[in-house]
């Protein structure tokens, strides 16, 4: 009984685990909206909104002072988070008004500024993170953002960008020029002039670019350069630092450069990689490092970013294809053949994403948040979740400029200091992701709590056939566990272990139940029929019945398997290999085997016991 | 510094990944992608099966993000 009171505990631990990274789970919902957006049509005078007014005992404002809210009459009410249900109806009342052409949550409200730039419409990724709303609000002024890449040429769309003095750590001086066309490109994304009728849009176009070059003509830098660079944006009052750059190293130098600037008040964000792997690289990886990863225009991953560990947020980054080119980003750039020429091209890679978070970092900033920590957490807390991301493709969720500018205009008021040091602490555990299990593993590799239910269906399956059946020389053996766990869920928490250096294939196999050993190499969700079945439980069972101690591997592999197969063909469904598209054949041939196993358990116990007792009969 | 591994051959295929605005790279037959540092020209044709000597540069750092940097010493074509 010692082993199983050790295993209980074990088993409550990792029950803790599982319910504290549900409820970070939970936590992560949508911003609360509490303004309802009221359109009218454009003949609508101020009597008229006023007599809205006292019909519904609302107050309605303008909804900004911008040219668009004035002349398509777009008003806003606020109402507290509890009136919710009276705001709903409210909302379907003031629909039915004929001066009133919509009513809606403010999160739906529409393009406040479309900019004149004469290819804006290719520019699907700013209409991707709610650009045009969050412009209505800021669009970055007073914050200098240090592009740290191949330096960053003037083209004609970035003429009415504003730059401050950089530096060229490859050449050892005060000209950061381009010469490669990279640099070029991601400091267009951020600050690419805009509404001047001309080329493309950049997310954050009143920040100030700060070019410090630390990549040759052909992309490539050293460690020392690059962490000067970052000393040097630090310095020089850059607070937002984009780098789209990494290798597959971590570098002292680099870490402590990072932190550096990080203690000045700097936010850093930087691309992912572009391996197709799982791991980010570095810098993306470090501490302090908001690391993106990079999606297509359907919004899931790009095929080539990389995910898991250092991935906090998604961002654009675009999925080109043969006969889609325009599915990547548009931005002005270099001309490859001749650097002297620019050219608006359309690019793809996690170093087109990381731009996107560096500008909204910088919209942050420019709304008064500061705080590195602060402006982190304002970017995930407001990103749109993505459910059942296993892997970690997309860190907090896709980036979402227009809520992370309501977020950041209405941070924390005073309020009681023990709550406020309270928030913070948890804040800060969730920030740097202490409370998501995807911190401690890899990615989250594996879902938590259908594990726990599977380990705890095989337990209790084990439990109930001891109570039913009382079997003579039953007990809770190693060979008992061995067999029930590899049956059930296998040392699933090795799933997740990503150890630098290593291939992962070891884990994976040691991190898998005995269903899931079939498809576990391809890192596939559905299910081998071959070891999701009885087979292998019949083959233990005949071979192992004639041995003393390992027959009860045999038995509890039994059990675990048939909880695994139970649970697998009902609440957690993923799919079976072979079985076509349709959920009931594989569930039917799941649920069928889990049966067959139990039969199987109880049918090896009865020879066990009937063994046992000749055994001692005979002594 | 260690952060430069000893010479060693590589061999594979030369790609041109259309990633970050272009990038040459050599690719092995288990589809492992090499940045290729210090390429000469005539080694950067598309398709060219080739045999590396080189070192691996763990100090530096790629605006592609593809792999390992590669510091190419010389190469061999395969002669088909």
């Amino acid at each position: 009984m010692k082993i199983g009171r050790w295993f209980g505990l074990v088993l409550a631990c990792l029950a803790v685990l599982g319910i504290t990274g549900y409820m970070t789970l939970c936590g992560q919902t949508a911003a609360p909206y509490d303004s309802i957006i009221v359109n009218f049509v454009n003949t609508v005078t101020p009597t008229q909104v006023a007599a809205i007014e006292r019909e519904f005992g609302i107050d309605l404002q303008l909804n900004s002072h911008s040219f668009f809210a004035r002349t398509e009459k777009i008003y806003q009410f606020h109402y507290a988070p509890e009136d919710s249900g009276q705001a709903r109806r409210l909302k379907r009342a003031l629909t039915q008004d004929p001066l009133i052409e919509y009513a809606e949550p403010n999160y739906q409200v529409s393009t406040m500024l479309t900019p004149n730039d004469e290819m804006y419409r290719q520019q699907w990724n700013l209409e991707a993170i709610n650009m045009p709303a969050a412009w209505d609000v800021t669009a970055g002024e007073g914050v200098t953002v240090a592009v740290i890449d191949t330096g960053v040429t003037r083209v004609s769309d970035l003429a009415e960008t504003a730059f401050v003095p950089g530096f060229d750590f490859v050449d050892d001086d005060e000209d950061a020029t381009d010469l490669h066309g990279h640099g070029t490109h991601v400091a267009g994304t951020i600050a690419q002039s805009t509404n001047n009728g001309i080329g493309v849009a950049g997310v954050a176009f009143k920040a100030k670019i700060m070019p410090i070059r630390v990549l040759d003509a052909n992309g490539f830098g050293n460690v020392a350069d690059i962490a000067e660079g970052i000393r040097f944006a630090a310095d020089h009052g850059a607070t937002v630092i984009n780098m789209s750059l990494g290798g597959r190293s971590a570098a002292a130098t680099m870490q402590d450069a990072v932190t550096y600037a990080h203690d000045k008040g700097v936010t850093i964000v930087a691309a992912a990689g572009n391996d197709g792997s799982s791991g980010s690289s570095y810098p993306a990886r470090y501490e302090h490092v908001i690391g993106v990863s990079a999606v297509g225009p359907s919004g899931d991953k790009a095929p080539y970013s990389n995910f898991g560990i250092g991935v906090d947020i998604a961002a654009p980054g675009g999925a080109k294809t043969q006969e889609h080119p325009e599915w990547g980003i548009l931005q002005q750039t270099l001309n490859r053949r001749n650097p002297r020429e620019s050219t608006f091209e359309y690019y793809q890679g996690t170093s087109m994403a990381s731009p996107h978070v560096a500008g909204v970092a910088a919209l942050i900033q420019s709304q008064g948040v500061t705080a590195p920590d602060e402006v982190e957490k304002i970017l995930k807390l407001s990103a749109q979740a993505v459910p059942n991301d296993k892997q970690n493709y997309f860190g907090s969720g896709r980036l979402d400029a227009q809520a992370a500018v309501v977020r950041s205009a209405t941070t924390d008021q005073a309020e009681n200091p023990l709550m406020l040091w309270l928030k913070d602490f948890v804040n800060y555990l969730v920030t740097n992701g202490y409370l998501n299990p995807r911190f401690w593993f890899d990615g989250g590799a594996f879902a938590l709590v259908p594990k726990l239910i599977m380990v705890l269906g095989g337990y209790l399956i084990t439990l109930l056939i001891r109570w039913w059946m009382a079997p003579k020389g039953f007990r809770l053996t190693m060979p008992l566990w061995a067999g029930m766990i590899l049956g059930s869920s296998g040392l699933f928490v090795l799933q997740g272990l990503a150890v630098v250096g290593l291939p992962r294939w070891p884990l994976q196999m040691a991190g898998s139940s005995l269903p899931e050993l079939g498809t576990a190499l391809s890192q596939s969700a559905d299910l081998n029929p071959i070891f999701a079945s009885v087979l292998i439980p019949t083959a233990a069972v005949i071979l192992l019945l004639g041995h003393r101690s390992l027959r009860w591997g045999a038995i509890g592999l039994c059990a675990g398997v048939a909880s695994h197969l139970l649970l697998s063909g009902s609440v957690f469904y993923e799919g079976v290999l072979w079985f076509g598209s349709g959920d009931v054949w594989g569930r039917c041939f799941l649920l069928l085997n889990g049966l067959l196993c139990l039969w199987l358990a109880s049918l090896a116990l009865k020879a066990s016991t009937s063994s046992e007792s000749s055994s001692l009969n005979l002594r | 510094m260690s952060s430069t591994s000893v010479s060693q051959a590589f061999s594979g295929t030369i790609e041109f990944l259309d990633l970050e605005g272009g990038v040459w790279v050599l690719t092995t037959p288990e589809g492992q992608h090499y940045a290729l540092f210090r390429a000469p020209q005539d080694l950067l044709a598309e398709g060219l099966e080739v045999t590396i000597q080189g070192s691996l540069k763990s100090d530096m750092m790629t605006a592609a993000q593809v792999g390992e940097v590669l510091e190419v010493k010389s190469f061999t074509t395969q002669t088909p």
